[in-house]
């Protein structure tokens, strides 16, 4: 795909992303197809989606930056640049899902510090700020102490927020499907997934199928490890989930397994998303497969994300703690005005990254000591 | 300073409905939208089944998850025991929502969120809530917790007590007469 045809294809997006976005502010978000007793849809789970790509982006690039290991140099630039506009993209994302977004002010006139909500505005603002610091010593100043100095502490800041994020379901006592500290913990584990899946889009697209360069091959072994340990996750999550038969937790895990959400779970979120990439992975080391396996797993994520947050309301509360059974699931679908938004935030990524790779040398590799020839690869597919 | 409470003897309840419209009337509420509600379980197997109903609302819990998680001090909890949202600081990110575990909180059509205030404007002056004084049946008792001469304070020692869902540990300041 050549440059003004990928620029068409995110501007369109953004277009159809706007007129959704008109429509709600107009209408009121009401015409979401969230309700009472399901608060949270469609745009909470991308806004997930997007932060845990940024977050990722930043752990997976650090590895090189940061902790210096060879092939990982030559993603630094290009990994600060898509880190700091998915992170936008989620705050593009939730600004619109938030009916009063200019009350945010009162998180820093009355902050309440045990809110997971109140930490999470703060500490990803931080962690923005920390890209920032390191998008600008390392790509506008070429300044390497300095950027690997951002770098770690985008680093540190990127662990501190999305783990808190994880907490903002972990905290929730009255959601058994989500409570605990398993959350905190996957959101890292899936960051690192989001993270190297995206790289490899990325690198492949960059530097072509023929490439010498070993950024992708580097990368696909992690997205090999990470996925494997993923499936050990899930496997363990749904056997304890369903352990017991735990009123409201396993009933969940039901509408999940055998319910209204075993399409996306089976389907998506573990053939697309896990079994199939890592299949593919495990039989060629090429390139290409590399690339097919980070897309699907990419694909995968978008629903993994969405099944988190939306399973975790399906099974209303019990408030007398005397479900009247069989339980009656509660129903979300989403609405095209939903649909837009995430189409809002899919093209604002993709349109703002091809202009910065336009706009900035993201080439020549960032760091200083070690330096590597792996970025100094043939010219992008996307940007040619 | 009063600490405000509320009894429920939900074995006299009809089931009439007229606490929740009451409400509705009061805060100009549209249909769809309930500060307070019925739930309904059938208890027994047949031929011996009966209906029980618990009228349910916000239980002004003093240990309150939805203050915990708030992330603008939106809502808050005064001396009285009653739980508030301040509207100006409220975001609507639903997390109260989330936390809640009685499911009793809404929004209004501006995203924000709402629910039972036990009146605080019209209790200040002397009045009692409209749920309490509507209800055919006497079901609910309102009233100062640390007055001795309270109706409700008298009820609390006289009768057997219990709360929705204790283990949450939200220590909720509704409390319903046992059968
Ligand atoms: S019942 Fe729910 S909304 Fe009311 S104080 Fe308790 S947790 Fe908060
Ligand atoms: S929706 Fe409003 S009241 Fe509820 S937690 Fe968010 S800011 Fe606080």
């Amino acid at each position: 795909m050549n440059y003004r045809t990928a620029l068409g294809l995110f501007a369109s997006l953004i277009a159809f992303g706007l007129i959704g976005t008109l429509f709600l502010l107009f209408k009121g978000h009401h015409i979401m197809g969230t309700s009472q007793q399901f608060p949270w849809g469609l745009l909470i789970s991308t806004y997930v989606f997007f932060v845990v790509s940024s977050t990722g982006l930043c752990l997976v690039s650090s590895i090189g930056h940061v902790f210096g290991i060879e092939p990982f140099h030559a993603v630094a630039k290009r990994s600060v640049v898509l880190a700091i506009i998915t992170l936008m993209a989620g705050f593009l994302v939730m600004g619109i899902e938030t009916p009063q977004p200019l009350h945010m002010l009162y998180m820093m006139v009355t902050p309440n510090w045990t809110s997971a909500i109140f930490w999470m505005g703060s500490l990803y603002g931080v962690y923005l700020v920390f890209l920032f610091g390191e998008f600008w010593y390392m790509i506008m100043r070429e300044n390497h102490a300095k950027a690997r100095l951002f770098a770690l502490l985008a680093f540190f800041s990127a662990i501190a927020a999305h783990s808190n994020l994880g907490a903002v379901f972990g905290f929730l006592h009255a959601r058994p499907y989500w409570e605990g500290p398993y959350m905190p913990i996957y959101f890292i584990l899936s960051a690192l997934l989001s993270g190297s899946a995206i790289l490899i889009l990325l690198f492949y697209l960059h530097e072509g199928k023929d490439s010498s360069s070993p950024v992708v091959p580097a990368i696909a072994k992690l997205l090999t490890l990470f996925l494997s340990i993923t499936i050990f996750f899930t496997i363990w999550k749904v056997l304890t989930g369903l352990y017991g038969h735990v009123p409201g937790k396993a009933d969940a895990y039901r509408a999940l397994l055998t319910g209204p959400y075993a399409l996306n779970f089976w389907l998506l979120e573990v053939t697309v998303g896990m079994v199939i990439p890592l299949a593919v992975l495990l039989r060629k080391k090429t390139r290409k497969a590399a690339f097919t396996a980070a897309a699907l797993s990419i694909l995968g994520i978008f629903f993994m994300r969405y099944d988190l947050v939306m399973v975790g309301q399906v099974v209303p509360l019990d408030v007398i703690d005397q479900m009247p059974l069989p339980v009656t699931l509660l129903k979300y679908t989403p609405t095209w005005v939903e649909w837009a938004v995430v189409s809002l935030g899919i093209g604002f990524t993709g349109l703002c990254y091809l202009l910065a790779e336009k706009r900035f040398d993201l080439n020549s590799p960032a760091s200083g000591p070690h330096k590597t020839s792996a970025s100094t690869s043939s010219h992008a597919d996307v940007v040619s | 300073m009063p600490s405000y409470a509320m009894l429920i003897d939900a074995a006299k309840c009809t089931g009439c409905g007229a606490c929740r419209v009451a409400c509705q009337m009061q805060w100009q509420l549209p249909p769809e939208r309930f500060y307070n509600r019925l739930e309904f379980r059938e208890k027994g197997q047949y031929p011996k089944v009966k209906q029980e109903i618990f009228p349910v609302q916000c239980m002004h819990c003093d240990n309150p998850p939805c203050q915990e998680v708030c992330p603008t001090h939106a809502t808050y909890k005064t001396a009285d025991g009653i739980v508030h949202v301040n509207p100006k600081k409220c975001i609507g990110c639903k997390m109260c929502m989330m936390a809640c575990p009685y499911d009793v909180r809404q929004t209004n059509e501006k995203g924000i969120v709402e629910k039972c205030r036990f009146c605080d404007d019209y209790i200040a002056k002397g009045e009692q809530p409209p749920c309490v004084t509507t209800c055919m049946n006497t079901v609910r008792v309102f009233g100062d917790l640390d007055d001795p001469n309270s109706e409700l304070r008298r009820l609390l020692d006289e009768k057997q007590v219990f709360t929705l869902l204790p283990h949450k540990g939200t220590k909720p300041r509704i409390f319903y007469v046992s059968k």
